[in-house]
């Protein structure tokens, strides 16, 4: 054994050098870099989590944006629909009453022109009848008096109307 | 033949055999392990590892070899 | 690009030739042993060139992790980068190979290990450092201790020079230590897991024996034939068992051996090699080496990791009987 250099004092040595080293070792790389690798692992995980609440926020404000803007639509398309039906109602409206007071104008104008024509009409029988006497009293050289000659174109005028 | 003729002729004798059924058992190691490998890429970390640990074992019988080797040159 | 390459390969032809005809030295002497260092003892103990690496190796492990993990950052970077790799993919390996529960009891040992044969393995192969050392008279000079005279360049006619320093490795003393204290872990881890019973239970199996004289599982008295059937299976088991005893203590020798014999050899064949051709031609033994260096100190880890695990897993009854 000796010729292989096997020393006791010298194993000694060594086993004291190994366990110096093993012991300052764990103190100064083991235990502050396992310490360092659970840190950073809690700290992943943390973030993860947070990543995942913000996320989860987000969807959720997201879901109310959305359901706030669907709601915003629904009503401006129901105002928008209320505001057509209005505008189609007055429309009509207007229409109506235009049509009406055109159809009132036509039916003056036309009770007018029957006012007019019958004034007309009855000036010109008057004016006939007295025509017509004033000639019969010429061809009859015989004076009529007022009140016969009244009823003779009173009785003219009737007989002509029919 | 002298002695020390005869610790030369050993050491080149430990060597030499010893290395040989060494030799060929790294080589089974190693063409299992790139076998495994290129049956299941996936496993190559874990395989080599594991080739490295049967590669300890049958290279220390050429150690061995080679120790006795070195005894009977230098020591002896 | 072509034309430099000739001329690198032109001159590195010229440096190797010269080299070979100016460069010679004797080869130095081959010392399985560490060597002494002369003039230095502690408590009596003389001071090999070995043990004095150690303990540079020791300071520089532990100076180097006092300053990396000083202050550690969130985000790493620089070295502590480089630590917290070879930490997180050896407790990685550990992790694969070992139960969750023990696998932090795991990292001391062979952690410690792997970085102390991997600094160690790595100091000895620092070009130059050979070249360091004492000027003695052959070992079998009577005053060779006397005679010692310190050297840097070479020395003188009729003497060898003593490195100052020698990686540990390629010390048995130092090898063996650390076979040692990995054994006796394995076998305080294997006696914490299953006890006492548990775990001599692994090595001295008599109940295949024993079973041989009992009724068999359906209550009958066995038969000659089955006895001895039963009792040649007890006796391979009980054997198997004794195997695996004896071979907790060759793995001592085992463990001591293969760290030695790999970085020695590699030591050896550089200085051969250097000594055949001064030059270029140990290159590529000593990429090898650098290699060979850190496979063996993860083998030595990746070994005690595995012993343990086997420690502390029960033996395995193949039946149901019991």
């Amino acid at each position: 054994m000796a010729a292989l250099g096997f020393d006791l004092k010298l194993i000694i040595a060594y086993t004291i050098n190994f366990v110096i080293l093993m012991v300052a070792l764990r103190a100064f790389a083991y235990k502050p870099i396992m310490e360092m690798l659970e840190k950073r692992k809690s700290e992943i995980a943390n973030g993860l989590a947070a990543a995942e609440k913000v996320r989860e926020k987000a969807e959720l404000e997201r879901a109310k944006f959305q359901e706030e803007l669907e709601k915003a639509r629904r009503a401006s398309q129901e105002e928008a629909a209320k505001i057509a039906q209005a505008t189609a109602g007055m429309r009509e409206q207007i229409l109506e009453k235009a049509r009406q007071e055109a159809e009132e104008i036509k039916a003056k104008a036309r009770a007018e022109i029957e006012a007019e024509r019958q004034a007309a009409q009855a000036e010109i029988r008057r004016q006939l009848a007295e025509l017509t006497v004033e000639l019969t009293r010429k061809m009859v050289g015989q004076t009529v008096d007022e009140g016969k000659q009244h009823e003779l174109i009173g009785q003219f005028l009737s007989e002509m109307g029919d | 033949m002298d002695a020390e003729a005869a610790k030369i002729l050993g050491a080149a004798l430990a060597v030499g055999l010893g290395a040989i059924g060494p030799g060929v058992g790294i080589g089974v190691v190693a063409s299992g392990a790139l076998q495994s490998i290129a049956r299941n890429p996936d496993l190559s970390g874990q395989i080599t590892g594991l080739m490295f640990v049967g590669i300890a074992f049958t290279e220390a019988l050429a150690i061995f070899g080679l120790v006795i080797g070195l005894i009977l040159l230098f020591v002896l | 690009m072509k034309g430099k390459g000739l001329l690198y390969t032109a001159i590195s032809l010229v440096i190797l030739v010269l080299s070979m005809k100016y460069l010679k030295f004797e080869l130095p002497i081959i010392s399985v042993s560490a060597e002494k260092l002369p003039h230095m003892s502690l408590l009596g103990m003389p001071i090999t060139n070995s043990l004095l690496t150690a303990w540079v190796v020791t300071i520089i492990l532990i100076v180097g992790a006092y300053l990396i993990t000083r202050d550690m950052k969130m985000v790493p970077s620089g070295m502590q980068n480089v630590l917290e790799l070879f930490f997180e993919y050896l407790f990685g390996v550990i992790e694969g190979m070992a139960p969750s529960q023990w696998a932090k009891r795991f990292v001391l040992i062979p952690m410690t290990i792997f970085f102390y044969v991997l600094v160690s393995n790595w100091f000895g192969l620092l070009p130059g450092l050979a070249g360091i050392g004492f000027c003695e008279e052959p070992p079998h000079a009577e005053t060779a201790a006397e005679m010692a005279h310190p050297s840097i360049v070479g020395c003188a006619e009729g003497e060898v020079i003593v490195p100052l320093f020698r990686s540990p490795s390629s010390d048995l003393n130092n090898t063996l230590v650390l076979a040692l204290i990995t054994q006796i872990a394995a076998q305080v881890f294997g006696f914490w897991a299953l006890g006492f019973g548990g775990y001599m239970g692994k090595f001295f199996i008599f109940d295949g024996i024993l079973k041989a004289f009992k009724p068999d599982e359906h209550g009958n008295r066995r038969n000659g034939k089955a006895m001895f059937g039963q009792l040649a299976m007890g006796t391979i088991e009980m054997l198997v068992g004794l195997l695996e005893f004896l071979s907790e203590f060759t793995k001592v020798i085992a463990y001591t051996f293969r760290l030695f014999g790999n970085i020695f050899a590699g030591e050896v064949m550089i200085i051969v090699l250097t000594f055949l051709v001064p030059t270029f031609i140990a290159l590529p033994s000593l990429g090898l080496e650098v290699f060979v260096g850190l496979v063996q100190a993860f083998v030595f880890f990746i070994l005690s990791v595995a012993f343990y695990t086997l420690a502390i897993t029960p033996h395995h009854q193949e039946d149901g009987a019991h």
